[in-house]
């Protein structure tokens, strides 16, 4: 579960001061599969950072499962981001010398698992990804949507409470993101909960609820039954 | 994360740009070759000095004309009617650590055979010469006692000699001419020396030598000798056994500056204290392109952590702590400059085989110099790579993420 309290993020640029979140409260339960969505500046992806803690809100609270995270050092929040939220990139961010495997492996690899163990946990999620017939492939190899699947794999492997994907589908052909969106859906179907940043329409579509966004605020939040 | 892993994250990084970590590894290989080369050469060579002043002779102590003044110690040397047979008597029966005496006359003769002849030092010595410089006759007999009580005119010649003069004719028992300063003597060969080669600064084949006492009444008409040679009694007791010669001959000469006593050992310590400056220099000089070339490594570690700042990013946002990073980054210098190590090593070690072969200098590879070579680069490894390492740890995650 993910409460964040009132959570403030002001950017200082060459002595300018620059709100990016203005004070956003919201809650999401687990096994929601939510969107954020608005335009570009809203601050979506600025709250996803905080949410996903790769960054800190200038005030403000964070609660992941009823954990405070401000509290934390950045090597406590390094082990959250490893073992409770999984990240799933616009750029894929793979690493371009590694196969999927190893690939997948990484968050693993981070968390100290032993080789065998991580090498059957990757291929496991490869396959839930329907990857497996792809597993000594590096990314080059790979279409724009094999590389997505393989980055959703990295992000399923730790088995984390939550994922959070910023733009998923935001290089991939309308038709292979919604290969990949099917894919979340599934997901959120087996119990894993979801955020998706993204500022299309037709991605939104797929979630349950959406969170709108304007000028670092919530501007709307809908609640809706898709299945 | 285990440290193998991160050791495994940094060879991945190495491997993937494999021409750039070899050109940067180039500066780390010739410093350590550089390092390796000049110790082994300058090891090789103390080795061989010292391997020659002991061969001059065990526990050998020298005394001699002093350094009284003049150009170069020429006045002494002129003035050098210092020492008579009677003062070795004496210091051999007083001195209770010395074990062997040999009167020395050095002087530089024409020697003449039939129609060949040859100007060489002919030293006029005592029997005990052979035992003192540890230096022995091959053929035929050295000089002893008899020679020297009946001045007999005999001669021991050095294997150099013996070949410039005889040639294929054996020289046992052959006459040659002796030309003296104001007089001419014939000679009969007794003995041939064993080869030595050359020692220092004298060649030992190219000399020959005749009893003392025959130099003294029948060539030079003196009743002087230039020097002794001194045998102590053990390593150990050189020492003492200066200390007792300096106090017999002071009380002579009431002059410590008109004699000189050096030893074998303070020779070898002036040597290999002259050949250790030597070594820190040119270990220096190499030391600095160790140097440049740690230089190049930090030099590629920046340009690899801003080329891999999403990568950075990445590793950070599915959990790798500031302190993976940074090892990783770590991992690949060190393992740039150890790799660039060994293969110095290896060149450095195939260079002073060659050196040695080609050259003819001695030359040793030392486990300590390896050592040293080793733990040059380590430092250089992490001296160089922990700014970019921690450069790389310090990335702001959500910014490493968004680098183009």
């Amino acid at each position: 579960m993910i409460q964040a309290i009132n959570i403030k993020k002001i950017y200082k640029i060459e002595k300018v001061n620059i709100a990016a979140l203005n004070g956003i409260s919201l809650e999401i339960e687990e096994e929601e599969f939510v969107s954020i969505t608005g335009p570009s500046g809203s601050g979506k992806s600025t709250l996803m950072h905080i949410i996903g803690c790769l960054d800190r809100p200038t005030s403000g609270r964070l609660l992941l499962d009823h954990g405070e995270m401000g509290k934390l050092k950045d090597n406590a929040l390094a082990e959250i981001r490893n073992k409770k939220i999984g990240f799933v990139f616009q750029q894929f961010n793979l690493l371009s010398r590694s196969t999927s495997l190893r690939n997948v492996e990484l968050p693993l690899i981070y968390a100290g698992v032993d080789r065998r163990e991580r090498a059957e946990r990757a291929r496991i999620a490869l396959e839930r990804v329907e990857m497996a017939h792809r597993l000594y492939h590096r990314p080059n190899e790979l279409s724009g949507g094999e590389r997505q699947r393989i980055a959703i794999a990295r992000a399923l492997v730790t088995n984390p409470s939550l994922i959070l994907a910023d733009e998923p589908t935001g290089n991939l052909d309308s038709k292979t993101g919604e290969g990949i969106l099917g894919l979340f859906q599934k997901l959120h179907q087996e119990g894993h909960t979801l955020i998706v940043v993204t500022h299309e329409k037709y991605v939104s579509a797929y979630a349950q609820r959406i969170i709108h966004l304007k000028d670092g605020l919530i501007e709307q939040d809908e609640r809706r039954n898709t299945t | 994360m285990k440290l193998t892993e991160t050791f495994r994250s940094a060879l991945d990084g190495l491997n993937a740009n494999r021409r750039r970590s070899f050109l940067s590894m180039l500066g780390i290989i010739i410093g350590i070759a550089a390092v390796i080369i000049i110790i082994s050469i300058t090891q090789g060579s103390q080795r061989s000095i010292s391997e020659r002043i002991q061969a001059l002779g065990t526990n050998l102590i020298n005394v001699g004309p002093g350094r009284g003044g003049g150009f170069a110690g020429m006045r002494a040397r002129a003035l050098g009617n210092l020492f008579t047979l009677e003062d070795g008597e004496k210091i051999l029966k007083k001195a209770s650590a010395v074990k062997r005496v040999v009167p020395v006359i050095n002087t530089r003769l024409l020697l003449q055979y039939q129609d060949r002849n040859v100007e060489i030092t002919v030293n006029g010595v005592s029997p005990e010469y052979q035992e003192v410089l540890n230096f022995w006759v091959e053929e035929g007999r050295f000089i002893d006692s008899r020679d020297l009580r009946s001045y007999r005119t005999v001669i021991v010649l050095g294997e150099g000699v013996a070949n410039d003069l005889f040639e294929d004719v054996d020289p046992l028992g052959q006459s040659i001419l002796v030309n003296g300063p104001s007089s001419r003597y014939k000679f009969r060969v007794i003995g041939v020396m064993q080869p030595k080669g050359r020692v220092m600064f004298s060649n030992f084949d190219d000399q020959a030598f005749i009893p003392i006492t025959t130099a003294q009444k029948r060539l030079l008409h003196t009743r002087y000798v230039e020097s002794f040679s001194i045998q102590a009694e053990s390593r150990e007791a050189s020492d003492e056994a200066i200390e007792q010669i300096d106090a017999i001959l002071y009380q002579k000469f009431q002059d410590d500056t008109k004699y000189r006593i050096f030893s074998q050992e303070e020779l070898l310590s002036t040597m290999s204290s002259v050949m250790q400056t030597f070594t820190i220099m040119l270990v220096g000089i190499a030391g600095i392109s160790l140097l440049v070339g740690g230089i190049g490594i930090m030099n590629t570690m920046l340009v690899s952590v801003t080329e891999r700042t999403r990568e950075i990013g990445t590793r950070m946002a599915v959990g790798a702590k500031r302190s993976d990073i940074l090892l990783q980054f770590l991992w690949e210098s060190m393992v740039l400059c150890l790799v660039g190590g060994v293969i110095g090593i290896v060149a450095g070690w195939i260079g002073s085989t060659m050196i040695a072969s080609l050259a003819g200098w001695a030359t040793v590879v030392s486990f300590p110099a390896v050592a040293l070579a080793l733990g040059f680069a380590t430092v250089v490894g992490l001296f160089f790579g922990i700014y970019p390492a921690n450069k790389a740890s310090k990335l702001d995650p959500v910014e490493a993420l968004r680098y183009e």
